[in-house]
């Protein structure tokens, strides 16, 4: 069965944008900016709605970047900014001088509390909560005074002190859905002590672990999640734009690739590029993929990556294609 | 080889790479035209007025080779895509924290209708006691790279499409007289696997070109760059290397008969350089490099520094260089002829 879905960060908007540098010059406080957040959020989940979509994340208004600002309520201080891969976006290079220490479940009282705001804490099964993956954060981090000695000695205790908490928070809150962002399982080959992590979060977390590997595809690292996939609720969600696999000769490899899941996310919708694309083409690749993927009991529509590198209303588009897709399939 | 142009500069030409602080009630003026509260007319002044002032501003300075401050341009690849016929903009991006940037798309065929920076230059050259000036011109591989490109089947075709309206509008300023245009490429290294036609498509600019052209990169990859220096068609590169405190500066030694454009001031920090430590950074430059293939300016464009910063690290930057030139004089290395 096909359906739509949202993940990552939204684009900004102007008016999130205007009340932020009001709030920095101390022209609103933290309420009203709040407030402006929030209106944010129903518009999107609004949007989610009527697109009938089966889920989405917050729209990540309320982050920089995958790292900010939950580097700082871990710990880690702030450095300059780095390029987040090839993108012409830049984030705030976490460093970390010491290890980890996070107080309590910042993230997913945040969620709760925008959705109770807006009085849509009904909704809460459908909304995802959204965590930069432990490779990730760990590969694109600067640790010194010897705070980690490995780049997976820092990924393991962010697993165990901040996502762990969070998704035992979000389990009580009644969050069903947790994103992983892990751009960085495009490149590098995750290890296998990693994939154990990804398990003890499941096993401890009610819902959906979706771990979202963007900007490349990594045969890999794919089958190495489908291993695991059997036993927990871990969904990959693919990135097949990116390494344009979205023509007949693809489908078999990634059909192959992605046989063993009962729910996998496609990301099929360009997030990098404001060209609009053909429903009829994609509906014809996902039909000839879905008879490939004979596993699968559920089958999500997706962008690629995070939507919020298009400008909002093409953005706000391309979220009413998911829903066509998913819907006229 | 380069050429010798028939025109003299004093040894280690002092420059600018482009932009400069926008006077304040410049950026007043321009949030009212936006607003709909003063005219195009009126809005056209307020730009001459302002390239004047910053012109003095870097003669005053001892700056050899000035530029408009690229008072008219709000942003280097939005400028240029706004006069390219076949760009669309569908509305603002973030960068990063809470910057927005006015994203291009390429869709449809792109057209060089009209020229882009030549009345930028004709008015320059009326202000400017210089005789040497510089334009700057965005690269093409930078256009493609932060624009989204609906139309082209390959980024690379849309970049080869954009070296030849750039290679045109270059052309345009040689007709008008300009003697020296730098393209400006600060993406070129991104992505690395790029790099072999990227290359290609920089050197398309300077195709049937007889002035000094002129290439900036900034904050890149330069140990990867410098596998491509003796391929560049450009006669100068101008680096950046005071915010990297001059690591890779042993690139330098790379450079064959090239000159390079050194970047000795941060551009990124708002504490002024020392006269000293600008001469220190010349004579690091030595090591590797001629005195006659040295110009000297900031890193990159210096218009997000306040406006009296700015100038303070220009005058510190011209200081640095007369030490310099003193001993250099002393040597009978005096002037140095323009080279393409
Ligand atoms: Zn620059």
């Amino acid at each position: 069965m096909f359906k739509g879905m949202v993940f990552g960060s939204m684009p900004r908007t102007k008016r999130i944008a205007k009340a932020l540098s009001r709030y920095q010059l101390g022209k609103i406080d933290r309420k009203q900016l709040d407030q402006v957040y929030r209106r944010e959020l129903k518009n999107l989940l609004d949007l989610v709605s009527n697109a009938r979509l089966s889920r989405s994340s917050d729209g990540m208004y309320r982050w920089d970047d995958l790292f900010n600002p939950l580097s700082s309520y871990i710990g880690a201080e702030v450095n300059g900014l780095k390029r987040f891969y090839d993108n012409n976006f830049f984030f705030r290079q976490p460093v970390f001088s010491k290890a980890i220490s996070y107080g309590g479940a910042v993230v997913c009282a945040n969620l709760v509390d925008d959705l109770k705001g807006i009085g849509y804490i009904d909704k809460v099964e459908m909304v995802s909560l959204s965590l930069p993956g432990p490779l990730t954060l760990a590969t694109n981090s600067l640790v010194v005074d010897n705070a980690y000695m490995s780049r997976e000695s820092l990924a393991r205790d962010y697993i165990e002190k901040v996502v762990l908490t969070e998704a035992e928070r979000c389990s009580r809150e009644g969050v069903k859905h947790l994103d992983i962002h892990e751009p960085e399982l495009a490149f590098t080959i995750v290890p296998d002590e990693l994939i154990d992590l990804y398990k003890r979060v499941s096993e401890l977390f009610k819902g959906s672990i979706w771990i979202t590997i963007y900007f490349g595809y990594n045969s890999e690292n794919i089958k190495k999640i489908g291993r695991i996939s059997r036993d927990t609720r871990i969904i990959p969600v693919v990135d097949l734009v990116s390494n344009k696999l979205l023509d007949r000769e693809a489908i078999e490899k990634v059909g192959k690739d992605l046989e063993s899941f009962r729910e996998i996310a496609l990301g099929i919708i360009d997030s990098r590029n404001t060209r609009m694309e053909s429903v009829e083409e994609l509906k014809r690749f996902l039909e000839e993929l879905g008879k490939t993927l004979r596993n699968a009991e559920n089958i999500y529509v997706t962008h690629n990556t995070n939507l919020e590198f298009l400008p909002e209303k093409i953005a706000i588009e391309k979220i009413k294609l998911i829903g066509r897709l998913a819907t006229e399939i | 080889m380069l050429k010798e142009m028939n025109v003299e500069l004093p040894v280690l030409p002092t420059t600018v790479i482009g932009s400069y602080p926008r006077p304040r009630w410049l950026v007043y003026a321009v949030k009212l035209y936006r607003a709909g509260r003063i005219g195009v007319e009126e809005l056209r002044e307020a730009f001459d007025d302002a390239v004047q002032a910053v012109v003095r501003e870097q003669e005053e300075a001892g700056i050899d080779i000035p530029s408009d401050g690229e008072m008219r341009r709000d942003d280097m690849v939005e400028y240029f895509a706004e006069r390219i016929r076949g760009f669309r903009f569908y509305g603002p991006v973030r960068v990063w924290g809470n910057n927005f940037f006015n994203k291009p798309a390429v869709v449809s065929r792109l057209v060089y209708e009209k020229p882009i920076v030549v009345e930028e230059f004709q008015y320059l050259r009326r202000v400017s006691s210089r005789r040497v000036l510089k334009v700057t011109v965005t690269g093409p591989y930078t256009i493609a790279d932060w624009s989204y490109n609906e139309y082209y089947p390959s980024k690379e075709d849309l970049v080869f499409e954009l070296a030849k309206i750039i290679n045109s509008e270059i052309k345009r300023l040689e007709e008008a007289g300009a003697l020296f245009v730098q393209v400006d490429e600060p993406a070129l290294t991104t992505s690395p696997k790029e790099m072999e036609w990227a290359i290609d498509a920089v050197n398309e600019v300077t195709k049937g070109v007889n002035i000094k052209l002129g290439i900036h990169i900034c904050y890149g990859n330069y140990e990867l760059l410098a596998n491509y220096f003796d391929r560049l068609r450009f006669s100068q590169l101008a680096l950046e290397f005071a915010n990297r405190g001059f690591r890779d500066i042993g690139i330098l030694d790379r450079l064959g008969d090239k000159e390079v454009g050194l970047g000795v001031i941060d551009v990124h920090s708002r504490r002024v350089e020392t006269p000293e430590e600008v001469a220190k950074a010349l004579n690091k430059a030595f090591k590797y490099v001629k005195p006659e293939q040295i110009y000297v300016n900031p890193d990159c464009g210096l218009k997000l520094l306040p406006r009296k910063i700015a100038r303070a690290k220009l005058e510190n930057m011209v200081r640095g260089v007369e030490i310099v030139r003193k001993e250099l004089r002393e040597r009978g290395l005096d002037r140095i002829p323009l080279k393409r």
